[in-house]
């Protein structure tokens, strides 16, 4: 499967396929030091940050927060959770302002299910997101 | 995620009908291994299926960071690395493995098949990194 696009959810789609998905896009604006994922969160939605930077941090057990990370955009959250219902291990916030896109996990769901080509095209770029995940874990 | 059922053992397969079980299996060459014998990603450009017998995945560091069990898959992230992957199998005992070639799978043209395959894969990989992920987060 090749690449069309750099986009972490679309990079497999065509203009037509990324049209049908697009039905289970819901715009939001986070405002700074929003919440957007708190830890043991169990949402199956995918998010995708369309501008601004989030912050993903744990809290230890002095409860002094850890920053693990600053998501830019163009970087995908919530994959893990659309394919396997889990807890969310760490929390997500807005730092500035934050658009991202949020899928529906039922209303994409309902799409791929009638959809199957849509699907593989869906569920190898999830696959890409998960093994430069994986890969990135210290081990 | 799941807009389809389990239909067979193993984990890569698990969503296929009789049919492109069949014809996937007779795609995919198997191999014994002996106690100790290695399969590197540097080697083999295949999803590892463990038929019967267990792999042990060692970092390139050398640490143990995980055990494959019959059914069970590994190398799937091969198939979307950039590189080859950067730990190996070996054979903690005697091991029957089936080697599905990345070929194989980039190959398949049905869009049901490749659905089914890249669900599978999902599966596997979301509860590797969920392994790895939950139980820092869950001891902590």
């Amino acid at each position: 499967m090749k690449a069309k696009n750099n986009h972490p959810l679309y990079c497999y789609l065509d203009e037509a396929e990324i049209r049908i998905v697009e039905q289970a896009r819901h715009s939001q604006v986070f405002l700074p030091g929003d919440t957007i994922i708190s830890a043991g969160d169990r949402k199956r939605d995918i998010l995708c940050i369309d501008e601004g930077v989030v912050l993903i941090f744990i809290d230890n057990d002095a409860d002094e927060t850890i920053e693990i990370a600053r998501l830019q955009a163009g970087s995908l959250l919530g994959g893990m959770n659309f394919v396997m219902p889990t807890h969310r291990t760490a929390h997500a916030k807005a730092l500035g302002e934050v658009k991202a896109s949020i899928y529906s996990y039922h209303e994409l769901s309902a799409i791929l299910a009638q959809n199957h080509s849509l699907a593989g095209k869906v569920f190898a770029a999830l696959n890409l997101q998960m093994t430069h995940k994986l890969l990135d874990i210290k081990q | 995620m799941n807009i389809f059922v389990r239909r067979q053992e193993n984990d890569l397969f698990k969503y296929l009908d009789d049919s492109a079980f069949s014809r996937l299996m007779e795609s995919s060459e198997q191999k014994n291994l002996k106690a100790g014998e290695i399969v590197s990603p540097q080697d083999i450009a295949a999803i590892v299926i463990v038929l019967t017998g267990e792999l042990t995945r060692y970092s390139s560091s050398g640490s143990r960071i995980g055990r494959i069990f019959p059914g069970e898959i590994d190398l799937e992230a091969g198939l979307f690395a950039q590189g080859a992957l950067n730990y190996q199998l070996k054979a903690s005992g005697p091991s029957e493995i089936l080697l599905c070639p990345y070929a194989v799978i980039k190959g398949i043209t049905e869009p049901e098949i490749q659905a089914q395959i890249q669900a599978a894969i999902n599966d596997s990989l979301c509860l590797k990194i969920a392994r790895l992920t939950h139980r820092n987060h869950d001891e902590s």
